[in-house]
């Protein structure tokens, strides 16, 4: 008998370890269009708007290694170098009720207007379609409406598995692997080291909070969490950039902000092309040269993220060293024009993937992965 | 006036010592108010960033460059000091600084909420115990009418203020102790690459000066920047690192900016808007813009019965001396503290007429010898805090009979302070026709072999320097400008050989090259002994109301009260009557919470009306 029980719950489980990889990969995916209307702003003329996107990008950071934390306390392996790790932008995302384009492209208001789209909140905590009372008649695949429902289906099955096998075997993953609160990050709320269901719980509704806002609010749960200042959610704060005005105490979700008003200067960006690739810069030209370094060094990183979040913890220092050059080197393409353009666009980080055999040793490589990269 | 007192205390400036004094005392649940005489300014992140933007666009990138000049509240500049002509310092009247010299005074000071927090490295250094004692241990400099073991309970608290990150275990030397257990509230900031080398370069080596061997022992500084929360701290509860005013997720952690000095982009580094805020979250108000002009007292008992203060309008630079618009007031108070600065709060008791003779004298700084040169192998320079170590072995010994001891600061920089580089390698590159890829592998491999020393030399208080006033030089406002009266002594002359001699040494050691030369005629150059010399300012300006134990050695008791005025209590490093080679700010914050406490009893008492004196100081 247990037998049978113990093979259904692997089963239940592969099905679990999908829905996290594609958590994982969903968190990921937000993130280049994020940075993407970040780095064409500045930080003065655009104070307010930096600061949001700014806040909301590392949040999105937080939101990817709390999935790897719960994937890796359930017993499954987190997968973040691999070819369709990044979407190829524009990429289209696929809710049950609308389909949209999310692409790297500068800040605008049709960035906003796909940036509102991705964090929009459920309309009401529902009964997600075509699911059984344990989660798994179909794959989730983003069939839901809102990335929050797509996690209350997380939700529901980590609930299911915990009732019917109890959260020592659910929850069997090596603690080691966990990323700790000790590493600090820069944004609203901790990293939470997941080992039982109450922490997985508490690390989805980080997510969900900081997204759409805790329910039937415009803030997230960070204040009742961890004790930080009072933060308005991702959809709320891009709808505050959107219509050039704060929400204050007592604004509800679906009526737009009443408070202070701020000025968003759309005109102050930097004019960089639409979802660049590598491929459409010349050879030989500055912007070809450092789009293939960024893709280079972009593979690597997540070659990085993929070590770390698979027993070498201790290397999300070096990833963080890492970012840094992506910031400094994703400003150095912003400022090589296009031929194409006749000089009035510039180029932009591509966020293209390199498979691990075309990747190329530079002096700035980590030693982890430099010698990953000497021949057998 | 009215005999009812709308606030507790009044506390004259918004710097980190106000902050503490006010802070601790709202605490307490006492009405206090700040008056401050730089630029209203508000609590946003984007009221920082201004400063920030400021600073982009100074041309010249100088302590107080991103924080504006103010007429109706001026401060002094570095670059106001002049050249040497014919063998003699020159002096301007450009400057804040009214100075007669004979040496030039180099230091600066930000006027402006935040105080020149605002600006500083962030070194969190406790002194030493000798220090405290120097008179009775060496015959020269002052004795403190308290010791380092009073002091440490207080260190304790400051180092919880600033957040200050260091390893207690590394800092046990020269009789440095700390209570059992103790560890500070975060880990120590990664020692640069330039740190491991030059220990690695120098190990086993020593410094041979006057038949005495000193070793080259490099060892990290504790700093006010967040690093890593140490959860042992405050027995196992932790530490929870204080980031950005208006943007407390910001700044958690040192990100390696490299701008600390003038000013970090997201304060990671401490400055005194973080107590501030506390403070005013509180009930603590602040006013700024309004400049103490004169403190008013009963010539029989000696107490102070208000503060006289000028409100301006606004704050445009402004050249003129007569065109500010302002109103005069006086406020009253319960008990009065001055926060303003040392050299501030000793022009404005001047200004008041008291007639204590110490005040503004034993004016204090670190003059600080520069030597650079080039490291054997690349050494990565201009990257992460200002400095992250230095070499303690000179800061104490039986040689401050005869010469200043010195702490050995290691610049992360590159030749930044002393030559502007890497602006000044870019020019000379260019004038050498350089361009281009040849340009930019010159300067990589001349950038990043450099490295600087700064010899941070103690001085000792002497009553000939002083801050003085004088009826024709005042500023916009009317209110006096501090004249200056500095030179330094054969004592520091003798410690600046040592240093010279000891960079010789040292770069003979690591195989490096000494690329030291001066300018004889920048300010602060001297010959001493056929051995040229060349020091700047610390911004360590020190000692002008110094504690003691009678109004004929000091002005304030170990109470950082005022001898002849029992409800007036002073703060700041004005109070410190020696600062041996530590960077003062620490000892400043440690005794401002000593001075909160002994202001909150001596409240209190007056409510009971009982007259039991103020607590007395032990711990071991």
């Amino acid at each position: 008998m247990w037998i049978k029980t113990y093979h259904m719950l692997a089963t239940y489980k592969e099905e679990l370890f999908k829905n996290l990889q594609t958590a994982i990969e969903l968190e990921h995916s937000t993130i280049p269009p994020y940075l993407a209307a970040f780095f064409t702003i500045n930080q003065d003329t655009n104070a307010f708007a930096w600061e949001v996107i700014r806040s909301v990008v590392m949040e999105e950071m937080l939101h990817m290694t709390l999935a790897c934390n719960i994937l890796n306390a359930v017993g499954g392996q987190p997968f973040i170098d691999n070819p369709k790790f990044i979407p190829e932008y524009p990429a289209e995302l696929n809710f049950a009720d609308r389909k949209f384009d999310v692409g790297i492209i500068k800040f605008s208001k049709p960035a906003i207007e796909a940036f509102l789209e991705i964090e929009k909140p459920s309309e009401q905590k529902l009964n997600v379609k075509g699911e059984d009372s344990k989660g798994f008649l179909h794959p989730i695949n983003l069939d839901e409406k809102t990335i929050g429902e797509f996690y209350e289906a997380i939700k529901k099955q980590l609930i299911y598995l915990v009732e019917e096998y109890g959260e020592e075997s659910v929850f069997d993953g090596n603690l080691t692997l966990q990323i700790t609160p000790k590493e600090y990050y820069g944004s609203g709320g901790e990293i939470i080291v997941v080992n039982n269901l109450e922490t997985a719980l508490l690390a989805i509704d980080v997510i969900v909070d900081q997204g759409e806002g805790a329910s039937g609010s415009i803030y997230d749960s960070d204040e009742t969490y961890f004790g930080q200042d009072q933060e308005v959610a991702h959809y709320y704060r891009f709808n505050e950039i959107y219509v050039g005005q704060k929400y204050q105490e007592g604004d509800r979700p679906n009526e737009n902000p009443t408070g202070e008003k701020v000025t968003i200067n759309w005109k102050a960006t930097v004019n960089m092309v639409d979802n660049p690739k590598a491929s459409d810069f010349a050879i030989g030209s500055a912007a070809r040269t450092k789009a293939d370094e960024f893709n280079q060094l972009y593979s690597h990183f997540l070659r990085l993220l993929h070590l770390t979040f698979n027993g070498q913890s201790s290397l999300i220092v070096k990833a963080v060293g890492m970012m840094y050059q992506m910031k400094h080197l994703a400003s150095e393409l912003l400022n090589c024009p296009v031929a194409d353009t006749k000089g009035s666009k510039v180029a932009g980080p591509p966020f293209e993937y390199i498979p691990l055999d075309q990747r190329k040793q530079f002096d700035w490589l980590v030693t982890e992965l430099a010698s990953e990269l000497e021949p057998q | 006036m009215s005999k009812h007192n709308e606030y507790d205390v009044v506390i004259v400036g918004a710097g980190i010592s106000g902050a503490i004094v006010a802070n601790q005392l709202a605490e307490k649940g006492h009405n206090v108010l700040i008056l401050e005489a730089g630029e209203k300014k508000d609590f946003s992140f984007e009221s920082y960033r201004n400063y920030v933007h400021h600073f982009y666009n100074s041309t010249i990138k100088i302590p107080n460059s991103p924080y504006p000049q103010n007429a109706n509240a001026p401060q002094p500049l570095v670059t106001d000091v002049e050249n040497i002509e014919d063998g003699i310092q020159q002096f301007n009247e450009n400057g804040y600084f009214k100075q007669y010299g004979p040496a030039p005074f180099q230091s600066t000071y930000t006027r402006a909420k935040g105080g020149t927090t605002l600006h500083w490295l962030g070194t969190c250094l406790r002194m030493l115990p000798s220090d405290f004692k120097e008179y009775d241990l060496f015959g020269t400099g002052k004795n403190w009418p308290i010791n380092y073991y009073d002091l440490m309970p207080y260190y304790r608290m400051a180092e919880r203020e600033i957040g200050v990150s260091a390893d207690v275990e590394e800092q046990r030397y020269l009789g440095l102790t700390f209570k059992e257990d103790y560890v500070y509230p975060m880990t120590k900031i990664p020692q640069s690459y330039l740190d491991k080398k030059l220990t690695e370069w120098t190990k086993g080596a020593v410094f041979n000066y006057e038949g005495q061997n000193f070793n080259y022992n490099i060892v990290s500084t504790p700093q006010g920047r967040n690093s890593n929360p140490n959860p042992k701290y405050d027995n196992g509860k932790g530490y929870q690192p204080v980031g950005a005013v208006g943007n407390p997720d910001l700044g958690q952690r040192c990100e390696g900016n490299s701008a600390c000095v003038p000013i970090c982009p997201v304060q990671a580094k401490y400055n005194a808007l973080k107590t501030l805020q506390k403070a005013v979250n509180k009930g603590v108000v602040i006013k700024a813009q309004c400049v103490a002009s004169k403190i008013l007292y009963d010539k029989e008992t000696g107490d102070i019965s208000g503060i006289t203060y000028k409100e301006y309008e606004n704050s445009e630079t402004l050249k003129s001396s007569s065109s500010c618009a302002y109103t005069e007031k006086t406020i009253t108070a319960k008990r009065y503290v001055l926060a303003a600065h040392a050299v501030e709060n000793a022009k404005l008791m001047l200004a008041s007429d008291f007639n204590n003779k110490n005040i503004g004298q034993n004016l204090m700084d670190h003059p600080v010898l520069l030597t650079w040169g080039l490291a054997p192998e690349n050494i990565g320079s201009f990257r992460g805090p200002g400095s992250t170590s230095g070499i303690p072995s000179l800061r104490d010994g039986s040689f401050r009979k005869n010469r200043s001891a010195f702490r050995v600061e290691i610049g992360n920089w590159g030749w930044n302070w002393p030559t502007g580089s890497p602006a000044t390698e870019l020019t000379e590159g260019l004038s050498n026709q350089l361009f281009g890829k040849k340009l930019r592998n010159k300067l990589l491999d001349k950038v990043q072999k450099e490295f600087r020393f700064g010899f941070l030399i103690e001085q000792q208080a002497i009553a000939n320097n002083c801050v003085t006033i004088d009826e024709r030089y005042k500023d916009a406002l009317g209110n006096y400008r501090p004249i200056i009266n500095y030179n330094i002594t054969d004592h520091e002359k003798e410690g600046m050989l040592a240093a010279k001699a000891f960079s010789k040494q040292f770069f003979k050691t690591i195989n490096g090259e000494d690329k030291t030369i001066y300018n004889s005629n920048s300010g602060g150059f001297i010959a001493y002994k056929g051995e040229e010399l060349w020091w700047q300012g610390a911004g360590h300006l020190a000692g002008t109301h110094i504690m003691g134990t009678n109004k004929e050695n000091s002005v304030v008791d170990k109470y950082q009260r005022c001898h002849e005025h029992k409800n007036l209590f002073l703060v700041g490093c004005g109070n410190m009557p020696s600062m041996g080679t530590s960077n003062p700010t620490l000892t400043m914050a440690a005794l401002s919470f000593w001075a909160a406490e002994n202001i909150d009893n001596d409240l209190n008492q007056s409510k009971s009306s009982q007259s039991e004196p103020l607590k007395h100081l032990t711990e071991k």
